[in-house]
């Protein structure tokens, strides 16, 4: 793993190091090592005077040692599991006898816990498949392209007369990965990132609001510079003559952003490690939410292969190939996603790990369900936090940014709260035409939830 | 830090102080172990040993730096003086912070660690276990709907070395944490409450009663039956950690001075004014005896100590650190941290809480003719230029003529307009605890710290 290594290849001999002593280990049942490299360069903006800038360079090797043996307070159950998890840097690799007793401690580890046994996945039949990860623009000169997209940043908010940059931060890199286990398997993977973040401040006489963005990409163009400017530039400028929501039970859309985090809790719950642990609702086959369905039936797909998504790699963390999941389709919970723990734990085949969230678009056009026929409609755009709980899918958060429509318009609001359940939601639920996607998240741009709950002003 | 390694780091250090107004290495690493059980699976690992080095400048106009984890002695120095190389000074920016307590320079290191009843790394992995094991089983066995019992153990000794300024400051400061999550099952749905610990102390903090494990389990079962709340204005009591989420997310985010200069915080227009009721303090200390954010300095080598930050209701100081001072002139307090070497220095809380009143807890709650008694953190928000907060709790029961009447809901979150939920508070109770947590700035940047503080009676919108 050297310094100055761009492309990871450097790190083989050393990686070749660590298994060779794996390998001689006594009790080292089982291994894998990762070795990872990272190259970032960072940006820091205070409006548009600079503030700091940073260099990153890390280089490590993390190992998972797997040690059989027989289980310490129960007889005659066969053998037992034990895993361990330990990192090497450089220097822990250099020194041929620190690197063995670093070894040796991770098999002590290992060998005084006890789990269910489960194999480490074998190299795939097939190569890993071809992923479009790395974007030319990041793994050239960095800093340029830093500057020069800091320096649109920029332009694109001097366009709007009343908004003013607050702050911005910009990160981009380029990674390596080189994993191995001791079942053959052996992969690289490369990929390059981009983060921005950045805080406008809108200003209408004495009053001011902030719209904070964070954006996660692995491609400077999927930035979208300027157009994302231009929205949450609007949103900064709703946020100053928004007005708190009313109260309010019924029909409530989220769109963008504000949809990102709200599957979380059918993810875990579709999990072979939820469902081992007896803590899913779920049950495979059967409906996600039950008979009661009244809105779309919705599909969500586990996808590793998208071109340029945040959780796009050949492979997962343990090996597993990049592939493409439907877990629950038109509505039914179809499979479990599974690593190889909780395959081999609940008898069903290794998935890989949960990817990006792909769900097809529905057939309403964003208008549709904006309509306000029947009553207001709220249209949440942005929260202060959306974190449903992963296992019960109860969620409340405060809204930074809504609207109103309703029969004299439409009007923004901001404050209050919105809860609900989000396996009670997606009963009645319906899908924009429309798509969105943030690099993780790939779907409809808006869903409209027949009932819902803001808590405002009475 | 190796003799070898320190010698090398000081020298790069002392060519970049000639060069710069300001230079300094910060090497951080941590040691420790993580274990979870939940009676099917156990684990046992290393906590991630985040070992690497920043170097810092100031060129006179922004600042620099550089992170590795290549700690070799050659290849840091040649990667150091390569970075160093494509650096010029800039002057013509804003003078640096000034020296509020600067140390006098010696060459010798001040050495820091944690008073400790049990040391962790003195503790036999095989000990460790075992306590986890008991623990799981004694609350597995308390109810035969918890479909899983889960512990997990962290002691993490993080390692941190400041050479700068004419200081070389060393500490090593040991957090140990034990987290239980019972998670019940009652036909198609699952509840769960969790037990936290957690603080600069050694191993003695595991011990746990079985009173305490029974509650957990209790409060569990009971939030099967939790209902939805009716969303609207209550009157609230929150817990001692509710009530540090609330110090946290308001006057503790909301005065962190990094935001200042980005024009990000309202509090900076309202220095020596009311912002809360009478009588409330609220500080920000790092220096606290077991708090879980304690520390001994901070990640710019500044000495920790307590700062008010509000004092009777007044704010009186803001938070900082040494590039946000210099960005954003004001008393430099000792607050820069970092998430880890890989990542900058903002100004971040360390253990921020209410100062304790003198209405015994009891009392806060029963004086509530009706109204919410929020417990257990389950997250926090901030909004430093909107003034909005957002707390959410796992769960509230419910006050009726000053009593808890059991019935429960599930979760609570808490809005409102900062300066309106705190001068609406009522009773400051004479109590006070620290919730251990960890923190970020936005959604990242994580690093641990506490909150906490007495009982408090208010008023706020929940749904």
């Amino acid at each position: 793993m050297s310094v100055n290594d761009d492309t990871g290849e450097r790190a083989l001999p050393e990686l070749s190091t660590v298994c060779d002593a794996l390998a001689a280990t006594p009790g080292a049942d089982e291994w894998q090592v990762e070795a990872l490299v990272t190259h970032e360069r960072q940006a820091y903006r205070i409006g548009e005077r600079e503030e700091a800038r940073r260099a990153v360079k890390t280089e490590l090797a993390r190992v998972e040692v797997h040690n059989n043996h027989e289980p310490h307070d129960s007889e005659g159950l066969g053998l037992a599991r034990g895993t361990a998890t330990l990192r090497l840097l450089p220097g822990d690799i250099a020194d041929g006898e620190r690197l063995r007793a670093r070894l040796r401690d991770a098999v002590t580890i290992a060998s005084q816990t006890d789990s269910p046994p489960y194999p480490l996945p074998s190299m795939p039949d097939d190569s890993f498949p071809e992923v479009e990860t790395s974007d030319p623009m990041l793994t050239g000169d960095v800093s340029a392209a830093l500057e020069d997209a800091l320096a649109r940043l920029q332009t694109a908010v001097r366009s709007w007369s009343s908004v003013r940059l607050s702050s911005a931060e910009l990160y981009a890199g380029r990674r390596s990965r080189l994993l191995r286990n001791s079942r053959g398997l052996a992969g690289i993977s490369r990929g390059t990132s981009i983060f921005l973040d950045f805080v406008l401040i809108a200003q209408e006489g004495q009053r001011e609001a902030e719209f904070h963005a964070e954006l996660q990409r692995n491609r400077l163009a999927d930035l979208m510079i300027e157009s994302t400017v231009d929205a949450y530039a609007t949103f900064a400028r709703h946020s100053v003559y928004a007005t708190a929501p009313g109260q309010h039970t019924g029909p409530v859309i989220l769109s963008g952003e504000a949809l990102s985090s709200f599957f979380t809790p059918v993810i875990f719950n579709t999990s072979a490690q939820a469902l081992y642990q007896k803590l899913s609702r779920l049950k495979q086959g059967e409906h996600l939410v039950g008979e009661e369905l009244r809105g779309d039936r919705i599909t969500l797909i586990s996808d590793a292969l998208r071109p340029f998504g945040t959780r796009t790699a050949p492979f997962d963390r343990e090996g597993l190939p990049a592939r493409t999941i439907p877990v629950v389709v038109d509505g039914v919970f179809e499979r479990p996603w599974a690593d190889t723990r909780y395959a081999t734990y609940l008898g069903v085949p290794a998935t890989g790990a949960f990817a990006n969230l792909t769900i097809p678009v529905g057939a309403w056009p964003l208008d549709a369900l904006r309509s306000a026929v029947d009553g207001p409609v709220y249209e949440i755009v942005s929260f202060s936090w959306m974190s449903p709980d992963p296992i019960t899918g109860d969620f409340s958060s405060e809204i930074k940014l809504g609207y109103r429509h309703d029969a004299q318009g439409t009007a923004p609001i901001k404050g209050g709260a919105l809860s609900g359940n989000v396996f009670s939601a997606l009963t009645d639920a319906r899908l924009s035409t429309e798509a969105y996607s943030d690099g993780t998240y790939s779907g409809p741009s808006a869903i409209r939830f027949g009932t819902l709950a803001i808590a405002g002003e009475a | 830090m190796a003799d070898t390694l320190a010698e090398s780091v000081r020298e790069l250090v002392a060519e970049l102080e000639a060069r710069f107004p300001y230079a300094a290495a910060l090497l951080t690493g941590a040691t420790g172990t993580q274990i979870t059980d939940d009676g099917r699976e156990q684990s046992a690992s290393e906590v991630d040993p985040s070992r690497g080095i920043v170097f810092t400048v100031y060129d006179g106009s922004a600042f620099a730096e550089y992170s590795t984890s290549d700690l070799t002695p050659e290849s840091l120095a040649a990667g150091v003086r390569g970075w160093a190389g494509e650096l010029s000074p800039r002057p013509g920016g804003p003078p640096l912070a000034g020296e509020r307590d600067a140390l006098p320079t010696t060459a010798e290191s001040r050495v820091f660690g944690v008073a400790m009843e049990v040391d962790p790394a003195a503790v036999p992995l095989a000990d460790k276990l075992a306590l986890l094991r008991d623990v799981q089983q004694r609350a597995q066995a308390l109810d035969t709907r918890i479909v899983q019992a889960r512990v997990g153990y962290t002691d993490n000794t993080y390692e941190s070395t400041y050479i700068g300024r004419g200081r070389f400051l060393e500490q090593h400061v040991t957090r140990t944490r034990l987290f239980l999550v019972i998670a019940v099952a009652d036909g198609g749905q699952v509840r769960y409450d969790y037990l936290n610990r957690g603080g600069t102390v050694g191993f003695e903090l595991t011990r746990i009663s079985d009173g305490g494990l029974a509650r957990t389990v209790e409060t569990a079962v009971r939030l099967l039956t939790a209902e939805r709340i009716e969303p609207g204005e209550y009157d609230i009591v929150a817990d001692n950690a509710i009530s540090g989420v609330i110090a946290h997310e308001s006057f503790g985010h909301g005065v962190e001075l990094d935001l200042y200069p980005k024009g990000r915080a309202r509090s900076a227009h309202y220095l020596d004014q009311q912002v809360a009721a009478a009588g409330l303090n609220m500080y920000d200390d790092p220096s606290i005896a077991g708090g879980y954010g304690s520390y001994f300095f901070d990640d710019e080598g500044e000495l920790a100590h307590s700062t008010q930050i509000l004092r009777d209701g007044v704010f009186v100081r803001p938070i900082s650190d040494f590039t946000s001072a210099t960005f954003a002139p004001g008393i430099h307090t000792p607050n820069g941290r970092r998430q880890d070497f890989t990542r900058k220095v903002y100004a971040r809380m360390s253990n921020t809480f209410f100062g304790p009143g003198d209405t015994p807890p009891e009392a806060v709650i029963g004086g509530v003719e009706r109204g919410i008694y929020l417990r257990q953190v389950e997250s926090g928000m901030e909004d430093p230029m909107g003034w909005g907060i957002q707390v959410t709790a796992h769960y509230g029961e419910e006050i009726r003529n000053g009593q808890l009447t059991g019935r429960l809901f599930a979760p609570i979150t808490m809005t409102g307009y900062v300066p309106d939920v705190l001068r609406s508070i009522s009773a400051i109770g004479s109590d006070f605890a620290l919730d251990p947590g960890f923190c970020g700035k936005g959604h990242k940047e994580m690093v641990p710290v506490s909150s906490g503080g007495p009982h408090l009676r208010t008023r706020a919108r929940l749904g």
